[in-house]
């Protein structure tokens, strides 16, 4: 399906967004609510226009949003973005879950038939 | 209440550990992991039937299994590098490709 395809094209950008540890630390910083390039430039030690860079990679991967105000460009975290990521990744956590589960009936009606 | 899975993935590395204990004496979970007729009736995804196509769970071995959901019908296989009796299976694991691509995934 077309959607299953754009979705895929999305988690993928996502995905590669967060495999750079000054994304992830942007992101953990976001999830703390908005804040300046400034401020998430600050804990770092690269320039200003490197951590643009990696801003501009979290927006095209649809991670983060900008905005002006006034003299502040003031960056969001998207939360629906993040949570299809993780709810991806639990997707499989559930599943390995409910396999581990039907082992367990199993093994628990072989114990009963003395299999 | 069933035991809890923990799901441990290591900073810098492409491993993720899964670590679950089963009620069980270790023989009887050796066997549901290498006798083909009790591996189907616990693995996989519930809405899926699965069959086990080959099941060789010995040093050099190979497994094949499909599992199926309406139309759709997936293969999964491996090569088994090691499998000592009530101790450890060492296998890899691969899915070959989405219905309608074909292929390796």
């Amino acid at each position: 399906m077309v959607e299953d395809a754009e979705r895929d094209r999305r988690l993928g950008r996502a995905f590669a967004a967060l495999g750079d540890p000054v994304r992830r630390g942007v992101i953990a910083r976001l999830s703390r609510g908005d804040a300046t390039v400034n401020e998430l430039a600050e804990p770092f030690s690269i320039s200003l226009q490197a951590v643009s860079r990696h801003l501009q990679v979290l927006e095209v991967a649809g991670l983060i949003t900008r905005r002006r105000e006034g003299q502040h460009r003031v960056c969001h975290l998207d939360s629906a973005a993040l949570e299809e990521l993780t709810s991806w990744i639990d997707t499989y956590r559930l599943e390995a879950e409910r396999a581990f589960r039907s082992l367990d009936r199993l093994l628990n009606t072989m114990q009963e038939n003395s299999e | 209440m069933t035991n809890p899975t923990s799901f441990t993935a290591q900073p810098g590395s492409p491993f993720l550990e899964l670590e679950r204990s089963f009620e069980a004496p270790v023989d009887r979970v050796y066997r549901v992991h290498t006798e083909p007729a009790l591996v189907e009736r616990w693995l996989g995804p519930r809405d899926l039937m699965t069959s086990v196509e080959v099941w060789e769970m010995r040093f050099g071995g190979t497994y094949r299994y499909l599992q199926r959901r309406g139309g759709d019908v997936f293969a999964f296989r491996g090569e088994v590098h090691e499998a000592l009796q009530n101790r450890r299976i060492t296998q890899t694991f691969e899915f070959e490709g989405t219905p309608g691509e074909g292929g390796w995934a």
